[in-house]
């Protein structure tokens, strides 16, 4: 059974009661909630993803609900919580789309330590997987949404799952987080594309999530190994899209900062990212066309030995 | 007379390593840190790995290691070295 079999009241019903069990990946998540723009968000986005039938054991629990208290009146707020325990202050109801997503981003990367964790998109086409990482507002889900709608297949936009022994990344393949100008650039590439409704927050600015493609839901067992990594830096005024490989040494200590628990893993992280710098090739990569950057992506080129 | 002041790594159970061409990557598991170095400084912290030595005795081990100039006075050079290795967790003085 997934989402979509749900008609709306189903769904509002399931949120509103025991909680929708919905799997992402190798995760199961029990979630409730009575805020109309987060189950709006579910149904839009999370349309193709399967339902744990057997509600014997989820890994998380969480809830989003509306703040109570005089102060509602003059600004909604609202609560996130994973197993009873607030993970945030109170944020405006107007986010609510947006946290639910970074809520559901910060259940696993608090709390799942035996995979190595990265903040960080991946993509898969022809058994090669790519890992984009950058700083915030680096163009990392900008070029992950522009590769999807050329057909790459979508492991993850958010959160990199390695396996420290094996070096496979295990597909969570929930929607792709866009900010601000990458919003009418993804629109515009992507016509066909479904979108969340749109949030805003006055640190972020405009936030929207696009929908992940049917197949890459479907193929969320199906775990790839990586073979290049990207630190992207999205600059607007370029034209060709440039990219310089970084020594293995640079890039493995670039990856572990980008990482929520290389620290924790102590020598399996040293050991795990040790064996990815001799599996994968690390480039720095520059583009200010996503055009210039799939072409650049796609040519042998890039992905030739 | 005073004993020879020797350094010994901080962590019982050794580093680990990782080279690649002309830097090397360390993990400390006292720390939890890892660290580059140049070739330089991975002879003289793996100089320690054999048991505790002295700054001349780091001294010649890297001249022979790195193939220097019997007479390079690496000294100054190796008393930074092990000020940085110190700041970092990495080595502490041996007890005499």
């Amino acid at each position: 059974m997934i989402l979509a079999d749900l008609n709306t009241p189903e769904l509002l019903d399931r949120l509103a009661g025991e909680g929708l069990w919905l799997r992402t990946g190798p995760f199961t998540f029990a979630i409730r909630t009575t805020i109309g723009s987060v189950a709006e968000g579910l149904r839009r986005l999370y349309a193709d993803f399967p339902l744990a039938e057997n509600k014997q054991f989820a890994d998380f629990h969480v809830a989003l609900l509306p703040k109570q208290g005089m102060r509602r009146w003059l600004v909604p707020t609202a609560t996130f919580s994973l197993d009873g325990l607030f993970s945030y202050d109170p944020f405006p109801l107007s986010l609510a789309p947006a946290f639910f997503e970074w809520g559901l981003n910060s259940c696993i990367s608090r709390n799942v330590h035996h995979l190595l964790t990265m903040h960080g998109a991946v993509v898969e086409r022809a058994g090669k997987a790519l890992i984009v990482l950058g700083d915030s507002g680096a163009g990392k889900s900008t070029l992950c949404a522009a590769l999807v709608a050329d057909g790459w297949r979508l492991l993850t936009d958010e959160l990199a799952l390695v396996d420290p022994h094996t070096l496979e990344i295990s597909p969570i393949a929930r929607p792709i987080s866009l900010k601000n100008r990458s919003i009418e650039l993804v629109r515009q590439l992507c016509p066909e594309a479904v979108f969340g409704l749109e949030s805003y927050g006055q640190r972020k600015g405009r936030i929207v999530h696009m929908k992940p493609p049917r197949e890459s839901v479907l193929r969320a067992k199906e775990k790839a190994l990586p073979t290049r990594i990207l630190f992207v830096d999205f600059q607007p005024t370029q034209a060709d899209t440039v990219w310089t490989e970084i020594d293995p040494a640079e890039a493995h200590l670039r990856v572990a900062q980008q990482s929520f628990n290389y620290g924790l893993l102590g020598e399996a992280g040293f050991d795990a990212i040790s064996r990815l710098m001799v599996q994968a090739r690390c480039y720095d990569f520059s583009y200010g066309n996503l055009p210039s950057a799939l072409s650049a992506l796609a040519s042998d080129a890039f992905f030739g030995e | 007379m005073t004993p020879t002041l020797k350094w010994r790594l901080t962590s019982e159970s050794g580093l680990r390593w990782r080279h690649w061409a002309d830097r090397s990557l360390v993990f400390n598991p006292v720390s939890g840190d890892t660290h580059m170095l140049d070739i330089t400084a991975r002879t003289g912290l793996a100089s320690l790995e054999a048991g505790p030595k002295s700054g001349e005795e780091m001294c010649q081990h890297m001249l022979a290691e790195l193939g220097l100039d019997p007479g390079t006075d690496l000294r100054l050079y190796v008393a930074r070295l092990l000020g940085h290795f110190r700041e970092l967790g990495l080595v502490e003085k041996a007890p005499s």
